[in-house]
């Protein structure tokens, strides 16, 4: 009690000594916003003098699309040479930085007669049965330059693309064609997984953007082999949004409706609020003036999305060069969009949410 | 050594007189998000009745007459939100600083009183002012509600019996500014503009009631009833251009053209408040009881309002302004917050009657005044569950400086914010649905000495 008796005066002195001296410190720091955003408008390019993720000189990269393995990034896209008889590959790649423009290797080649002069459109999902973070059956979807669909496998281990469609397509284009419109191009074609089915967004004839499903028990059965690699039962497409459904942003539609509509994707998010959110993402264009843009709707249905709502706000604004072939995927908990963006040359750019912290590679 | 101990136990009063001195001039607000001192919020903000020290100028200003002696109490507290937006942790400030009282009893014709001054006074901001616009998305109860100074002056009478009736004043600083340019505005050559700058900012002082009644029914049972009025804290900031326009030597396109903008923020609000307590002591256990019911529902939207006029002469039929669109109600809910204390007495007598130590456990329940978020605002809130334990030593006689009683005050908390979830009617939201969940930190200290 005494040595308590002696210390306890000056404890107390120095004790306000501290609070006095911890009172007159001030702090003028400026709090970041780190409230999550929707994800569906307002990216800004991860670096604006250096957006490009993936980059090939003298190539044209497109298409991009991101493997739905969580254990690692995988990019894939389309990749063209200028190169006399050049034929359009299937790129993939492992970025090792974000803005490196690092070089993808060509994953897919066309040499299949069905297959023509390229390989477009490249989409994964996992086709597992059983929907397994640690053991994925990654199927990769692309299509000819007819709009027809094949399918890959990826390879477990080895990242390497195996061919499944051989002598035909998996679906041809023309059953990818809304009934009583034999002769529309086929887009831009992205499929998704949903459940038990693969539900496929692609467009017509530039003018609209259409949604099918496919069950997912066939095409486990043909990633094990044991069926052939050809989807004989027909698909209904069906329509989710049309050229007089969106506007360029920022542009009266009186005077400049839009007159293209293309390079779909799509996915599907349970918000934090634990209901699903289906997100298109498409570019816009009318004459030399085209955005990216994406519609979004709310819907339990395990169909698809059945009215999604277009947005009037781009996903990206003042970008210097020619956007296209939106994707929006999420990595380590960190919204990214990646899309074509030709300015000298076209590479696979990347942009965030301005709020959003970049997670390392 | 003995004779040293009274220079040294009379820095700390030295430094908080200089200390009052140097922020007299400064602003107040309640404690309302944290509490205020070590006791009170180890017994869960429980308070109203039970308060016997320079807390009482927030919990109830009537039990300042309880105390006899000149009293001090000096401490420091120190909470930090841990919350997380749809699984992102959110950057929120600490709220830290000096809590600090000083209560003066008297006696006039028969009648007891005691006068307090009670400060709070956070090391990082007196004031914090931060205006988003309407849609932005903020955690509106933890951004600039726990960053600003509380001072409050109070006076309480011991009426009759056990009867206390205390009344006190809080104060805070609202600015209002503007800035003034004369002259002359070049169009040709803008560089040659010949205007003149004046600032004319006032610190305008505001000042919002806070009432208390005590009844001591009986030794062991108090009640108690405390208001505390509704405080706005509005800044106005104006900018106001009357120049000419035109070139030097050639002649004016406008004469005496004006452009008036005047920017009106509501940057911190709190509701009024009334608070029913209870105070029951069991042999050595006290337990107590309060019910807060604060009026949220009056909060206004938390955004600037614009007002601009320009008068350009002729060309003021080129000049489209916008009509301001008017805020929507942010639509706050009045809520009942109850709160409960418990105090057991462990030692009353150890050390020869030298020291006594107390524990204190509370628990408080602070319902969200936000609702749900689902058209253009963005308000993130959850309910808090905030549970505190705490202890009190009292050392009595310890040496001659310090005759009467002194106590060492501990306390931490830990609020607890379920998640909850909010959803938007439109898709399209550029927020989207999000969710809120976490935690709130808080421990303090504090020393109170009666002289």
């Amino acid at each position: 009690m005494s040595v308590l008796t002696r210390c306890l005066p000056w404890s107390v002195s120095l004790f306000t000594l501290a609070v006095l001296g911890c009172g007159t410190q001030g702090d003028a720091t400026v709090l970041p916003d780190r409230f999550p955003r929707a994800g569906l408008a307002g990216f800004v390019l991860l670096e604006e003098d250096n957006p490009f993720v993936l980059m090939r000189p003298g190539c044209e990269l497109d298409q991009p699309a991101v493997s739905p393995d969580p254990r690692k990034l995988v990019l894939y896209g389309t990749v063209r040479c200028r190169e006399p008889g050049a034929k359009t590959a299937i790129f993939s790649a492992q970025p090792t930085q974000w803005t490196d423009g690092q070089d993808p290797t060509e994953a897919l080649l066309p040499t299949q007669p069905w297959e023509g002069t390229g390989l477009f459109s490249p989409s994964v999902v996992d086709a597992a049965l059983a929907e397994s973070p640690t053991q994925p059956n990654l199927l990769l979807f692309y299509q000819s330059d007819d709009g027809s669909l094949g399918l890959a496998r990826v390879v477990e281990g080895e990242d390497r693309l195996e061919k499944l469609t051989l002598s035909a397509p998996l679906l041809p284009a023309s059953a990818l064609r809304p009934p009583g419109d034999p002769r529309s191009v086929i887009g831009r074609l992205y499929a998704l997984r949903v459940a038990s089915q693969v539900l496929l967004f692609y467009t017509v004839a530039e003018r609209q953007i259409v949604t099918a499903s496919l069950a997912l028990e066939p095409l486990h059965r043909i990633a094990q082999g044991t069926a052939p690699p050809v989807l004989s039962e027909p698909i209904t497409p069906r329509t989710l949004l049309t050229l007089s459904d969106v506007t360029l942003p920022g542009v009266d539609p009186k005077t400049r409706p839009v007159e293209t509509l293309t390079d779909v994707s799509a996915r599907r998010v349970i918000t934090p609020a634990d209901r699903p959110r289906w997100d298109l993402f498409f570019r816009v264009g009318a004459g030399q003036t085209s955005s990216l843009l994406a519609a979004t709707t709310y819907d339990e249905s395990p169909t698809g999305p059945q009215a999604p709502l277009p947005l009037s706000a781009p996903l990206i604004k003042g970008v210097s060069g020619e956007p296209r072939s939106p994707v929006v995927t999420t990595y380590q908990g960190t919204q990214f969009l990646l899309f074509g963006l030709k300015q000298v040359q076209r590479g696979i750019a990347i942009a965030k949410l301005p709020q959003a912290v970049t997670p390392s590679l | 050594m003995t004779r040293s101990c009274p220079r040294a136990a009379c820095l700390p009063l030295l430094l908080l007189v200089a200390q009052l001195g140097w922020i007299a001039a400064a602003a107040a607000n309640p404690m309302d998000a944290y509490g205020l001192g070590a006791r009170a919020p180890a017994l869960g903000g429980a308070y109203a009745a039970v308060a016997d020290d320079t807390a009482a100028a927030y919990y109830n200003p009537a039990a300042l007459a309880r105390i006899r002696d000149l009293r001090i109490d000096l401490g420091y507290q120190f909470a930090q939100p841990a919350l997380s937006v749809s699984g992102a942790p959110q950057a929120l400030m600490a709220s830290r600083g000096l809590a600090a009282g000083l209560a003066v009893p008297g006696e006039i014709f028969g009648l007891r009183f005691a006068f307090g001054l009670t400060l709070f006074l956070p090391d990082q901001q007196v004031t914090r002012i931060r205006v988003l616009s309407f849609d932005h998305p903020r955690l509106q109860l933890y951004e600039n509600r726990a960053q600003r100074l509380y001072m409050a002056a109070t006076l309480a009478l011991h009426i009759y019996r056990g009867l206390y009736l205390g009344a006190g004043l809080s104060f805070m600083s609202r600015s209002q500014g503007t800035v003034h340019l004369r002259g002359r505005l070049g169009v040709g050559k803008p560089d040659e503009s010949a205007l003149d700058s004046a600032v004319d900012v006032n610190l305008l002082a505001i000042r919002y009631p806070q009432a208390g009644l005590l009844f001591e029914v009986s030794r062991n049972l108090s009640l108690a009833l405390v208001y505390r009025h509704r405080f706005l804290l509005e800044l106005e900031q104006g900018f106001n251009i009357h120049a000419d326009v035109g070139d030097e030597g050639v002649a004016r396109l406008i004469e005496g053209a004006r452009v008036d903008e005047l920017s009106e923020t509501v940057d911190l609000f709190q509701p009024w408040q009334l608070v029913a307590a209870v105070a029951a002591r069991f042999a050595t256990v006290q337990v107590s009881f309060d019910l807060t019911y604060l009026r949220w529902s009056e909060q206004p939207p938390p955004a600037s309002r614009f007002t601009i006029a320009i008068d350009v002469g002729r060309f003021n039929d080129l000049v489209k302004l916008p009509k301001a669109v008017p805020f929507p109600d942010p639509g706050f809910h009045d809520t009942l917050m109850p709160a409960v204390g418990i105090e057991w007495r462990a030692l009353s007598d150890a050390f020869a009657g030298r020291l006594a130590l107390d524990l204190r456990a509370g628990y408080r329940y602070e319902p969200s005044p936000i609702p749900a978020q689902e058209e253009d605002s963005t308000f993130a809130d959850a309910d808090r569950h905030i549970v505190s334990l705490g202890t009190g030593i009292e050392f009595r006689r310890l040496f001659r400086a310090l005759p009467k009683p002194f106590s060492l005050d501990l306390f931490a908390a830990m609020s607890h914010l379920p998640t909850r979830r909010f959803r938007k009617l439109d898709p399209r939201s550029l927020i989207g649905d999000f969710s809120l969940s976490g935690q709130v930190w808080q421990i303090g200290t504090q020393l109170r000495c009666l002289f």
